[in-house]
């Protein structure tokens, strides 16, 4: 007996789930004729749920192609609150690519849609929509005297559009891209605005050269000259011949010429500060000298 | 007199000039006996020996300044005296000792100035900073003119060298000596803490350094001879060359140290152009040239060289230099800086 009652009760609680509780469905249809290749038309369909039930979404027709001549563009789905239920709203915009010959009757296949409540679904069925679809021309045109020329629209005319200022604002904004460019490539010392590094043996060369072709003591003076601020600018300050070896550790390119260099301070100590005034009673003859410049040069220069 | 052996000709003067460079580098062996890790002052202060002029010592205290004062006296030979500089002794002081007698009646005798005669050698100022102007005053006479009136007499000293010292510690009881005085030293050298860690070690654990009496006993006395210093010294000015080209770099060393700014010499935060409000004196300029030709001297040439005017400057010149006020509470960091950029600047020959 206590089993009869609690399957009854079981199957009374089975029945209550199933349904959500769909109230009312409207479909507002639009125009049953007159429709032409590639029109479209949207139906309407208002669903009356209770409160808390809602449109299955995986139940509602896909957009895209429905059949071989009819699309489903898109489906704008709204819902609001009615009275003390849920007022669901679909639009369904369908676009007929039916080409027919004659005006002729066509068909938007039923549907159903599922409505889920909290106790379980409910299908809906919205039905089928017959439609006039008409044919966009006459059959045979040469009846009514058309040619194909006038049977076919004419093309549309290209439009020239004047693109010359275009062309010239773009010609303008390279022309400041490159002007501001060049400003914060100097600013920030990128090339061509980074210092090249100052190559003071390599100017020596030359006006140790040209002070010597003047000959005499006053142009070996200018030679020694010459290439002691070579070595000033080398090394940043004012080379003194006791800073030789500074000199040689901070730039060891020129360590294999340190012999050379040696005699060179001591003949321009001897010739500016000692007694030795002609080119003659140095150990450092001109030709020497030259040498000694043209061979920093090239340290010089493989060392940058 | 210095100028007697004029005439004796100049080979008997440089082969003597020889022999004395081996005693001045034998004087600078045996000071660095007593004082070590303390070379470059040692060589600056046998230039000033052989330059003579009077030399400035500064520097912390402890770090050996009367040391090496009494231990170049030592190696000079000659009477040596002392005094300590403090603030209530008066030029009296310097001049005349008074006391009570044992009958009880007051004497007046000479001072430590006075008390050696024609023989002083070194006078020894310590803390000179800590005597007032008026001390200051008289010896800038015995410093300038090598003399001074006592009971009513002149009393001369040709073969004096005065070395002072000074700490630079306190500042309070203290007396700054005025612009004239410190023309008039030679040098203002200023002694650091060695940084050599051999050498810290030893000044704190070798017992020998512990006792400075039996350190300066230990030295050889004389070496030097300080009757013959002047003559040597005339030598030296007279035998060390100085070029056309030489001269020029002093000149332009001493043109762009009163104006930095045109010199193109830029220290930074300092408006070079504003630094220099007087000083580098002449008399400066002079000293400068006689210190960088023993220099020469002492290195073995027999002319002067830019090295030589580098050596000395700094201490026969950066004392002379006088900053506008409100670059002088720098002046050590400013000074430093300026010499350096003054001989990285200024073009040699």
């Amino acid at each position: 007996m206590l089993r009869a009652v609690l399957a009854l009760l079981m199957l009374v609680a089975l029945v209550r789930d199933t349904a959500a509780e769909v109230r009312a469905v409207h479909t507002v249809e639009p125009r049953a004729f007159g429709y032409f290749l590639g029109d479209t038309l949207v139906r309407t369909i208002e669903i009356e749920t209770g409160a808390d039930d809602e449109i299955v979404p995986a139940s509602l027709p896909r957009t895209g192609a429905s059949n071989y001549w009819l699309e489903l563009r898109s489906i704008d789905q709204t819902s609001k609150r009615h009275g003390d239920g849920r007022l669901h709203t679909l639009n369904l915009t369908y676009q007929a690519f039916y080409a027919p010959i004659d005006p002729r009757k066509q068909t938007i296949p039923a549907t159903e849609i599922a409505v889920r409540g909290p106790n379980g679904s409910e299908t809906v069925a919205i039905p089928p929509f017959t439609f006039l679809m008409s044919p966009l021309r006459e059959i045979f045109p040469e009846k009514s005297g058309e040619t194909s020329e006038t049977f076919l629209r004419p093309d549309f005319p290209v439009e020239h559009r004047r693109s010359g200022h275009l062309g010239t604002a773009a010609l303008l904004a390279a022309a400041l891209s490159a002007l501001f460019l060049a400003l914060l490539a100097r600013d920030l010392a990128w090339w061509p605005f980074h210092r090249r590094p100052a190559r003071p043996f390599s100017r020596a060369v030359r006006d140790v050269g040209r002070a010597l072709a003047l000959g005499g003591a006053d142009g070996y003076r200018a030679a020694l000259i010459a290439l002691h601020r070579a070595f000033d600018t080398a090394s940043g300050q004012r080379l003194l011949a006791g800073d030789i070896d500074v000199f040689l550790a901070a730039h060891p390119e020129h360590d294999e010429t340190r012999l050379q260099v040696e005699r060179f301070f001591s003949a321009s100590r001897s010739v500016f500060f000692g007694e030795a005034q002609r080119e003659g009673e140095t150990d450092l003859p001109p030709t020497d000298l030259r040498a000694l410049a043209a061979a920093l040069a090239r340290q010089e220069r493989a060392a940058r | 007199m210095p100028h007697d052996g004029m005439n004796a000709g100049d080979v008997a003067g440089r082969m003597d000039l020889r022999a004395w460079r081996e005693r001045a580098l034998k004087f600078e062996t045996e000071v660095g006996k007593a004082v070590v890790g303390q070379g470059r002052v040692i060589r600056l202060l046998t230039i000033a020996l052989f330059a003579r002029g009077h030399v400035l010592l500064e520097g912390d205290v402890g770090v050996g300044k009367t040391t090496l004062l009494r231990a170049a006296a030592r190696c000079v030979g000659g009477a040596y005296e002392r005094i300590e500089g403090t603030i209530d002794l008066m030029p009296g002081d310097l001049v005349y000792h008074t006391y009570l007698a044992e009958d009880g009646r007051p004497r007046v005798e000479e001072g430590p100035v006075l008390r050696a005669g024609d023989n002083l050698a070194i006078f020894f100022f310590n803390e000179i900073n800590r005597a007032r102007p008026q001390v200051h005053s008289l010896l800038l006479r015995i410093m300038a003119e090598r003399s001074v009136s006592a009971f009513n007499r002149e009393f001369r000293f040709p073969h004096l060298v005065v070395f002072a010292d000074r700490n630079r510690v306190e500042r309070e009881e203290t007396f700054e000596l005025p612009a004239a005085a410190r023309d008039r030293f030679l040098m203002e050298v200023s002694i650091a803490t060695p940084s050599d860690p051999e050498v810290r070690r030893a000044l704190a654990f070798d017992a020998r350094f512990h006792d400075g009496d039996r350190l300066i006993g230990e030295l050889t006395e004389g070496i030097l001879g300080y009757a013959e210093l002047n003559e040597v010294a005339g030598a030296i000015q007279r035998e060390i060359k100085t070029s056309a080209a030489l001269e020029s770099y002093v000149l332009n060393l001493w043109q762009a140290v009163r104006n930095p700014g045109e010199a193109g010499i830029e220290i930074p935060g300092v408006d070079t152009t504003r630094l220099v409000s007087a000083g580098a004196s002449p008399r400066g300029l002079s000293y400068l040239v006689r210190a960088a030709r023993v220099a020469a001297w002492l290195d073995g040439r027999t002319m002067a060289v830019p090295e030589d005017v580098r050596e000395v400057f700094f201490e026969t010149m950066a004392h002379r230099i006088f900053f506008e006020p409100v670059y002088e509470m720098r002046r050590e960091t400013i000074a430093r800086e300026l010499v350096d950029a003054l001989f990285e600047t200024v073009p040699v020959p």
